[in-house]
Order: structure tokens, then sequence, then C-alpha cells
């Protein structure tokens, strides 16, 4: 096999092994939130059936191997169980944390008129504000 | 784990129905802490089966593609498990020779791993860490 027909293969191998590592986490996050709901509250897949007006076979193919939602799926059940998801991304080479709202800044220091530092880190800045969280 | 598992795994040790993808990418996901199937009981499909009537003896059972594979093993820890022994589900036919090769994982760890010490849990989901679904259970 040419060099350029392993690198192609490997290329696949690696999408793959993305890709499910992808579904899996989302199959693993909603079954840990149903789990910890059943045992606070009682809930079933049957609630979440109902919640999402659909049937409980459906409901159960849902969660069977590594599931390929679609993002209208996620969030309905996202919905249901009465969830946010927060979305974010990090760079694999710098760590760099990008969410929905643009780059998420490291932790930066602020120095007021009155002499007080405080650190911080940015949370949201959209165009004409910026809301600040102290760490 | 041995040097075959690790050989298998890592492609270099090339079996007839063993896929080294789905194996290591089951493998991630037992290391992340994903969601995956236990059983205690057989005849009841899960990732991880603990063998019955066997001293802390397992299997992750890798069904893709069938009969698909099984890695025999012990667990040493939380979220611990050392995969000692690979048998194609072939070799595995029939509950006895099943039991028999099993035997055989704990014999070879007395043997070679003795001053490993396996740990035991009452409750079965306390073995692996992250999110597990006792499937037994629910039947």
């Amino acid at each position: 096999m040419s060099q350029r027909k392993n690198e192609r293969a490997a290329w696949k191998r690696q999408r793959k092994f993305d890709r499910d590592m992808l579904r899996s986490a989302m199959k693993s996050l909603f079954f840990g939130i149903i789990a910890d709901r059943r045992k606070r509250d009682g809930f079933t897949m049957a609630d979440l059936a109902a919640f999402t007006k659909t049937d409980k076979g459906r409901v159960s193919r849902w969660f069977k191997g590594l599931p390929n939602w679609q993002i209208d799926t996620i969030a309905d059940i996202a919905d249901a169980l009465d969830v946010d998801l927060i979305v974010k991304a990090k760079d694999r080479k710098t760590g760099r944390v990008y969410a929905e709202y643009g780059v998420e800044s490291p932790v930066r220091a602020t120095f007021y008129d009155d002499g007080a530092t405080e650190t911080r880190t940015r949370i949201r800045a959209s165009q004409a504000q910026a809301i600040y969280q102290v760490v | 784990m041995t040097e075959e598992i690790e050989g298998l795994l890592n492609g270099s040790d090339k079996r007839a129905g063993f896929a080294p993808n789905e194996a290591t990418g089951f493998a991630e996901r037992f290391l992340a802490g994903h969601y995956i199937t236990l059983s205690d009981e057989m005849n009841v499909k899960a990732d991880l089966e603990k063998l019955v009537g066997l001293d802390e003896a397992w299997a992750i059972c890798l069904r893709k593609p069938a009969p698909g594979w099984r890695l025999l093993g012990r667990f040493i820890g939380e979220g611990e498990f050392v995969a000692s022994v690979a048998k194609d589900r072939h070799e595995l036919a029939g509950v006895g020779n099943y039991t028999a090769i099993a035997q055989e994982m704990i014999d070879e760890w007395a043997r070679n791993l003795s001053s490993v010490p396996v740990v035991t849990f009452s409750n079965i989901t306390k073995y692996p860490l992250g999110i597990v679904d006792h499937v037994t259970k629910k039947k």
C-alpha cells in the first residue's frame, strides 16, 4: 500500500474514533443524568419518552450502541431533563477554549483606581459590554 | 495487559475477527468513564461481564465483528482492569469451555501475578469508574 493510502486509512480510523468518542460522551452524559434522576426522583425512560412526546421504543433505540443523534434530538433530551448544555471546544494544540460567545480568556487581572486588584475570568464578551465573574 | 493483548490492540498482531479499532475504542471509552453495560449473569449481553462461579474473573466483551473476542482478566482497583487472556469467541464456545478458560486465567494469575492484589466489591457497579448500566438488575 502506498504511503498516501496508509495516511488516508489512518485518517479514516482517527475520524471514526473521534466520532465514536463524541457519540459515546453524549450518550454517557445523558445516561448519567437519567441514572441520577432515577435515584433521586424515580425518573424512568418512560418519563423521558413522555417528556419528549415519543414512544418508549424510540427512546430505547436512542441509547443503544453509539447513537448518531441529531442536534434536535440532543436539544429535546436536554429539554426533557431540564438541563442546559454548555458548549465549549478546546484547541488540541494550544489548549485555548472556545465558547459560543467567542474565545474564553485565560485568567486576567483587573486593576482598580483604589489600588485593589482582583483576578477575574472573562465569561462573556458581546460587542458592547463585558460581563465579568469573580473567580 | 499482556504483550499478546497489546499486540492485538495496536494491530501488530493480526488475528481473524479481532478489530483493533473497536477494541481500542472500547478501552478509551472505559478509561474516560463513559457509559458501559455490566452483567453478573450468563446469557445477558453486556460490555463487561463478571463470570459466574469464578473468583473475580471478568470478561470484556468485544462483540463486533461477530462473534467477537473476549478479554479475560481481573480488577486490581476501582477502574483498573488487567486483561491477561484474549480469546476468540469461537474458542469459548459452550459454557463449560468458557469457564475452563477463565479458570486458566485465574491459575495463570496465581502463577505470574500473585503479588498483584485483586479487588472485591459486593456491588458490581463499583468496579468500573464512570457511568455504568447494570443490565442484569433490569431483567
